[in-house]
């Protein structure tokens, strides 16, 4: 890879990498850090991106989303990425920006949800395109898939019917 | 989010990120250079135990210089190493 694809894939991804990783740690700085060493280890090892395999996309979301994951296990206590009893109670978003109901929502969900309903949602991928990026197989991203969409629902369901500033009682 | 549930998905989308900061390209960049850029102006990451183990070593070599470098007791004139050639 030459400087100039590097330049151009920079341009063309650093968007949606950058995109991906705020909403996956709720933070724009850890973002930079994050789409920082994504693209570092792209030049690095060119090589390891196979066009046979995928789009430079999910390559790229792929370095990104394990990134995040490291960083979430070196942070926190070992616990499951993905625990599928895990079920989350309905937010309490009384005098909250609908917003910022939906961010917390998001940021609650296990990480594995959470990365299915990002890139589902606001990357608009397909299953395909998210199981190729995470490394798992389509039966495993729709589950996950699922529960996202069960625990949002349950969550956000005070949002649901209601617009702008939600008011409630604390 | 499903297909069939274009409420929640309309709330989902409420939720925007930041702009890209302009100044993340010129990081990338930048942290993007060559070996001998490196060698002049990189810096890595040392895990602290790491320069623990270096701090005791430096410590261990400057006592074994200053060790070699104190002047010994002088030899007195019928020694014997003028002869082993130790002195």
């Amino acid at each position: 890879m030459n400087e100039a694809d590097f330049r151009d894939a920079f341009h063309e991804h650093k968007n949606v990498v950058f995109r991906f990783v705020c909403r996956m740690t709720g933070s724009s700085s850890i973002a930079e850090d994050i789409v920082q060493d994504c693209f570092m280890a792209l030049w690095r090892k060119p090589m390891a991106y196979d066009a046979s395999r995928g789009k430079m996309r999910a390559f790229l979301l792929g370095i990104a989303r394990n990134l995040v994951l490291k960083r979430w296990r070196d942070e926190r206590p070992p616990q499951a990425l993905d625990d599928d009893a895990f079920v989350c109670m309905p937010l309490d978003v009384a005098g909250q920006e609908r917003a910022e109901a939906v961010a917390s929502a998001i940021l609650t969900l296990p990480p594995l949800q959470r990365e299915a309903v990002v890139l589902a949602e606001y990357e608009e991928m397909s299953l395909e395109e998210i199981a190729q990026a995470i490394g798992a197989d389509l039966t495993a991203v729709k589950s996950r898939l699922h529960r996202a969409r069960q625990n949002l629902r349950r969550m956000l369901e005070p949002c649901l019917e209601t617009k702008g500033v939600l008011h409630g009682t604390k | 989010m499903e297909p069939n549930d274009p409420q929640l998905r309309e709330l989902l989308r409420e939720w925007q990120t930041p702009e890209v900061p302009s100044s993340l390209e010129e990081r990338v960049l930048r942290a993007r250079q060559s070996w001998w850029s490196f060698l002049l102006h990189g810096h890595v990451r040392v895990p602290i135990p790491v320069v623990y183990c270096l701090i005791a070593l430096m410590i261990f070599a400057g006592w074994r210089m200053s060790a070699r470098s104190t002047p010994s007791v002088p030899c007195v004139a019928d020694c014997n190493h003028a002869v082993t050639g130790a002195c």
